[in-house]
């Protein structure tokens, strides 16, 4: 069964996976509204990168088809 | 033989809590012909199984450790009244009064579980960071206690540090440098223009820390910079060397 996945950078976590089947339509929805709560509404800004760190760009947008996506809480100057 | 030594009314706490015989003349208050109730009084344990179900199950004001080689450990325990159980003894091993040559540290399980959980936590954050990181960013940190990322917009190289202790107080170097040398200038304190402080807060493990200052930095230069504290160089060798997560 094909799973993908986003990673959400979390105090209490380190890393909290949220896994969802792309061709199962509860999941891929119930991805999308973590998503967008933590991107529109915590401003969490959202990358999606390859395994290897090579390449990346940020996105707005859930997309279910994404292999891997990384949310990264805002941070704050120091 | 280890041997306990409870403060006034405690007694009684641990003879009657006890599960573990440590020795039957001793178990009831009121045959014991050590028990007090207005003075302090000594128990001592059959072995340190005993003596550890005592220290985790009584309330236990102050007591003297002996583990039978010589090394007197001396705690200073929560107070009187406060709950018998563990999981409520926050501040029960506070205070450890050390030799000089002693390593030993005794948790209280709420610390310990804290403490095997902060390991955890920080072990998925640097699996996190190591996808986050290219080969080569990743040799580096291991390497030198570094990475060197362009910056998405402005294509200015910025050296990421792990400092020592986890600090994240403007632990990022602008560099003057080209792309040949970024890598591996040695610190000259001319090759750094300044360096920025900004981070996720505090209480994020260091592996998430250094991953979003990447990400932000290649994919989200202009709002990171927005937000970056600058300050003034000073040149420290503030790096931590590389060790593999607990």
């Amino acid at each position: 069964m094909p799973t993908h996945s986003f990673s959400t950078m979390s105090s209490e976590h380190g890393d909290k996976k949220t896994v969802w089947n792309p061709d199962n339509a509860d999941e891929v929805e119930a991805a999308r509204r973590e998503f967008d709560y933590l991107v529109k509404e915590k401003k969490y800004s959202a990358f999606v990168s390859k395994d290897d760190g090579s390449q990346g760009k940020r996105i707005d947008k859930f997309n279910p088809e994404l292999g891997r996506m990384i949310l990264v809480p805002q941070l704050v100057g120091g | 033989m280890p041997t306990c030594t409870s403060a006034n009314g405690v007694w009684q706490t641990w003879v009657t809590t006890s599960t573990i015989t440590a020795s039957t003349a001793y178990m009831s208050p009121t045959t014991s012909p050590y028990y007090n109730s207005t003075t302090t009084n000594v128990l001592t344990a059959t072995n340190d199984t005993v003596y550890n179900h005592w220290v985790s199950t009584g309330g236990i004001a102050a007591h003297n450790y002996n583990n039978g080689n010589g090394d007197i450990y001396i705690k200073s325990l929560c107070a009187l009244g406060e709950s018998l159980y563990p999981h409520e003894h926050v501040n029960a091993y506070d205070h450890v009064a050390r030799r000089p040559d002693e390593n030993a540290h005794v948790y209280t399980w709420k610390e310990h579980l804290r403490k095997v959980q902060r390991r955890r936590i920080r072990r998925q954050s640097l699996k996190l960071l190591r996808t986050v990181l290219t080969r080569e960013e990743w040799i580096s940190l291991r390497t030198h206690g570094y990475f060197v990322v362009q910056g998405g917009e402005t294509e200015v190289y910025y050296r990421i540090r792990w400092q020592h202790g986890d600090s994240m107080v403007a632990n990022i170097d602008v560099l003057k440098l080209g792309a040949d040398r970024a890598a591996n200038d040695n610190w000259p304190m001319k090759s750094i223009s300044t360096q920025l402080c900004c981070h996720l807060p505090t209480d994020y493990p260091i592996g998430d820390m250094l991953a979003a200052q990447k990400l932000m930095l290649k994919y989200e230069e202009r709002k990171f910079l927005q937000r970056a504290n600058c300050h003034p160089v000073s040149y420290t060798a503030n790096i931590r060397s590389f060790r593999r997560a607990a």
